[in-house]
C-alpha cells in the first residue's frame, strides 16, 4: 500500500435515487483536510461530486459537516493522514445530492 | 427549451450575507412582500460567515475622545481620499444605532466587566473602535438569520443562483436564475431589486474568502447597465498562508499576531531578517507593499511569500498563551489539529485578496444608476476608497443593508409589477444550456478557472504594471473568446454544482476583464493599487468607471463625491 495516497470512497446519489460508492485515489499533501481533498477530487478526478464548499474555514459554522467513516465531522478542520482509508457519506438531514444536505 | 416558473414579489434581495439579510428585514419592516434569493443557505454561504469578529462603531468606551467625526476622518484619510464622502458620513452616523438593533436581534458582543462594549484598536484607527462579535461573522449572520425567520411574508430561496436581471425601458423589473435544490429555472418579477452578493475575490487564486465570492452581483449590475466603479481596487489582507497548499488562503490575524502589545511575532524574509520599519504596525496597504518588496528583491520564500517568526517575540510563553487564549483560540486549535503550531514554527505568509473595494456605484440611498436597482455591502461601491480599515466591512453591511431595504421599499410602493418578455428568458436559458452542447475539443470549466486565477495572481496582484496587465488582458480575452465556448458540462438535474461552476467561470471572466481594464486605466498609485510604473498619486482622486455601451466596455473617470 502506498502511504502517500489517500483512498477515499464517496457515497453518490444518482438521478434514479440509486446509491452508489465511487472510489478515488488522492495524493496526500501536508496539512490536508477532508475539504482540500474533496477540492482535489473536483479539480482533477471528477467535477460532478457535489458537496458544500462554502465555509467559515474555522470550524464554527458547520456548513461542511459530513460523515467521515461513520462519524459527523466538519470537513474544514478534519485532518487527513497519509495512507488513510476514508468513507464519506452525507451528514444526517434531508439529502439533496451526494454529500449535500438541506439545512432546514 | 426548458420550462420555468414565475414568482412575484415587491422587493427582491439577491444575496444572503449580512447586507442582504439586513435589507430583507428592513423591507419586511416597511410592510413589503419580500423575497431573498441566496446562492447557498443563509449563514452557510457568502462572505459574512468567515468574517473576523471586528465591527467598527464609535462608542468611545476605550477612549472618550472617539466619536463619529473621528471615525469619518479615519475612513477618508485611510481610504486615500477615494471614498464617496456622503457614503462614509452615513456609515459613521448610523452604525451605532445598527449595533443596538443587532443586540435586539440576539447578536452577542464581548463586553467589559462594567457591561460596556469591549473596544480594541486596529491599524488606521485614531482611537480603539472595533467591537468584538461573539463567534465572529458567523455569530452576526446567524443572529440576523434568526431575526429574519421570525418575520412573516418573507420568502427565502436558498441554493438559488440568480444569473441575470431583467429591465424594461431602463428600469430593473426582476431577475432570472436556477434553483439548485429542485433544478428548475425561475423568473422573479420584482418592483425593486437589491444586489447584496458580496465581492469578486474568486478572480484570484490567493484569496482568503469563500469560494462562492464570484462577484455575481457586480456582474448583474454591470450587465444590466449600472455604473460599476473602482474594479481595480482589490484590498489585500497582509497575511494569509501561502503554503502548505491545503491551507493556502487561510488568513492569519496579523493585527494580533504582529502587534507589539499582543503576540509581537516578527515578519522576516528568507534571510531571517526583520524588514518592517520601527514603530507601530502599519496599515494594510503599506504593510503589504513592504512584504511585496522583499519578494520582488529576491528575499522571499519559494512560494513568493515571507515568514512570521514566533522566536523573535519579546513576550514570555505565558503572555503568548494568554493572548492566544483570548483572541486566537479557535484558529489556533484548528491549525494545531493539522500539525501547524504558530508558537513553534515559522509560518509562510503572503498578502491575499480579502475584500474588493470596487462594485456597483451607489448613492447614500443605496440606489444604483439604474431605476429599480439598489446595492449594499461589498457588492456596492465606494464607501471605503482605495483602502479599508478593519471593522468597516461588517459595519457597512448593516448600515447600507438597512438603507437598501428602506429605499427599495419606498420605490416599490410607487410601482406596479412589470412582466418581462419571453424573449429575454429564452436568451438566458440558451446561455445556460450552451454549456451542455457536445463540442469537439471540449474542456472543463475548472481548467479555465485555474488559468484565470494564475493570470490574476501574477499580473493583477499587489504589484501591477502596464506590461503585465496588458498581457493578462490578452490572456483573459483569449479565455473568454476561445476557451469558454468549448466548456462542456453535464447539465440539468438537482444540485448540479458543475453547471453552476461553469456559469460562475463565465461571470468571473467578464469581471476579470473589467478589473484589468480598470487597472490599466488608473495610471497612478493609490491605496491598494500599487503601480511601480506610475508611483505618483494624482492630486484629484477619481473613480474608474466601467460601463457597458452597445456591448462594448467603456472605461472613463467619474468624480468622487466630496462633502466640503
Amino acid at each position: 500500500m502506498n502511504d502517500k495516497i489517500v483512498n477515499v470512497k464517496i457515497a453518490r446519489s444518482s438521478v434514479a435515487d440509486e446509491k452508489k460508492i465511487d472510489t478515488f485515489e488522492v495524493p496526500h499533501a501536508r496539512a490536508m483536510t477532508i475539504l482540500s481533498m474533496l477540492r482535489y477530487v473536483n479539480e482533477h478526478l471528477d467535477p460532478s461530486v457535489a458537496f458544500r464548499d462554502f465555509r467559515c474555514g474555522r470550524g464554527v459554522c458547520n456548513t461542511c459537516l459530513v460523515r467521515v467513516n461513520g462519524k459527523a465531522k466538519r470537513m474544514c478542520e478534519t485532518p487527513v493522514q497519509p495512507g488513510a482509508d476514508i468513507l464519506l457519506e452525507p451528514a444526517p438531514g434531508v439529502l439533496i445530492k451526494d454529500l449535500v444536505v438541506d439545512f432546514r | 427549451m426548458d420550462n420555468y416558473e414565475v414568482l412575484k414579489t415587491d422587493v427582491l434581495v439577491i444575496g444572503g450575507g449580512g447586507a442582504g439579510v439586513r435589507a430583507a428585514i428592513e423591507a419586511n419592516n416597511q410592510g413589503m412582500d419580500t423575497c431573498l434569493a441566496s446562492k447557498g443557505p443563509i449563514a452557510h454561504s457568502g462572505l459574512t460567515p468567515l468574517a473576523y469578529p471586528s465591527l467598527q462603531a464609535s462608542f468611545g468606551v476605550s477612549d472618550a475622545r472617539d466619536n463619529r467625526d473621528v471615525h469619518y476622518d479615519d475612513i477618508v484619510k485611510i481610504g486615500r481620499y477615494l471614498c464617496d464622502e456622503d457614503l462614509a458620513r452615513v456609515l459613521v452616523d448610523e452604525i451605532v444605532d445598527r449595533v443596538y438593533e443587532l443586540e435586539e436581534y440576539g447578536v452577542k458582543f464581548k463586553k467589559q466587566e462594567d457591561g460596556k462594549f469591549l473596544q480594541v484598536h486596529h491599524p488606521g484607527q485614531t482611537y480603539p473602535r472595533n467591537l468584538f462579535i461573539k463567534k465572529g461573522g458567523f455569530g452576526l449572520i446567524n443572529g440576523l438569520r434568526r431575526e429574519l425567520n421570525r418575520r412573516q411574508n418573507v420568502k427565502i430561496l436558498e441554493d438559488f443562483f440568480i444569473s441575470s436581471l431583467f429591465s424594461e425601458q431602463g428600469e430593473v423589473v426582476g431577475a432570472f436564475g436556477l434553483n439548485l435544490k429542485d433544478g428548475i429555472f425561475y423568473a422573479i418579477e420584482a418592483k425593486a431589486t437589491i444586489l447584496a452578493c458580496g465581492g469578486y475575490e474568486e478572480l484570484w487564486g490567493l484569496t482568503d474568502t469563500a469560494p462562492d465570492s464570484t462577484g455575481d452581483g457586480v456582474f448583474l449590475g454591470y450587465a444590466a447597465g449600472a455604473d460599476v466603479i473602482d474594479m481595480e481596487m482589490a484590498l489585500y489582507y497582509p497575511a494569509a498562508f501561502a503554503w502548505p497548499e491545503s491551507v493556502r488562503g487561510v488568513l492569519l490575524q496579523y493585527e494580533t499576531i504582529l502587534a507589539k502589545e499582543k503576540l509581537d511575532f516578527k515578519l522576516v524574509n528568507n534571510e531571517g531578517k526583520e524588514f518592517l520599519a520601527e514603530g507601530p504596525l502599519p496599515v494594510r496597504d503599506i504593510l503589504m507593499r513592504s512584504m511585496f518588496i522583499e519578494v520582488e528583491e529576491g528575499r522571499g520564500t519559494e512560494h513568493n511569500a515571507v515568514y512570521i517568526d514566533p522566536s523573535l517575540s519579546s513576550k514570555s510563553p505565558e503572555e503568548i498563551e494568554k493572548v492566544i487564549e483570548l483572541l486566537l483560540k479557535v484558529p489556533d486549535r484548528n491549525l494545531r489539529s493539522l500539525g501547524i503550531d504558530m508558537r513553534k514554527e515559522r509560518l509562510e505568509v503572503s498578502p491575499a485578496v480579502h475584500y474588493t473595494l470596487g462594485g456597483v456605484h451607489i448613492n447614500a440611498r443605496a440606489e444604483t444608476t439604474l431605476p429599480g436597482l439598489f446595492a449594499a455591502g461589498e457588492n456596492a461601491s465606494n464607501i471605503h476608497g482605495a483602502n479599508r480599515i478593519s471593522g468597516n466591512a461588517l459595519a457597512e453591511t448593516q448600515v447600507f443593508g438597512r438603507r437598501a431595504g428602506f429605499y427599495a421599499s419606498d420605490y416599490a410602493k410607487k410601482k406596479a409589477h412589470a412582466s418581462f418578455s419571453v424573449g429575454v428568458i429564452s436568451t438566458e436559458l440558451q446561455k445556460w444550456h450552451e454549456f451542455g452542447v457536445v463540442k469537439p475539443d471540449a474542456i472543463g470549466a475548472l481548467e479555465i478557472r485555474k488559468e484565470m486565477k494564475q493570470t490574476m495572481d501574477l499580473s493583477m496582484g499587489p504589484n501591477r504594471n502596464e506590461k503585465g496587465m496588458t498581457k493578462a488582458l490578452n490572456t483573459i480575452v483569449d479565455l473568454k473568446e476561445n476557451a469558454l465556448p468549448k466548456v462542456k458540462v453535464t447539465t440539468g438535474g438537482i444540485f448540479n454544482t458543475e453547471w453552476r461552476t461553469a456559469m460562475e467561470v463565465a461571470i468571473t471572466l467578464d469581471l476579470a476583464e473589467l478589473t484589468i481594464r480598470s487597472g490599466l486605466f488608473r495610471k497612478e498609485t493609490r491605496g491598494h493599487h500599487f503601480r511601480p510604473d506610475y508611483p505618483e498619486t494624482s492630486e484629484t482622486p477619481q473613480h474608474t468607471l466601467v460601463a457597458k455601451k452597445d456591448q462594448n466596455i467603456v472605461v472613463t473617470h467619474k468624480p468622487v463625491r466630496k462633502l466640503k
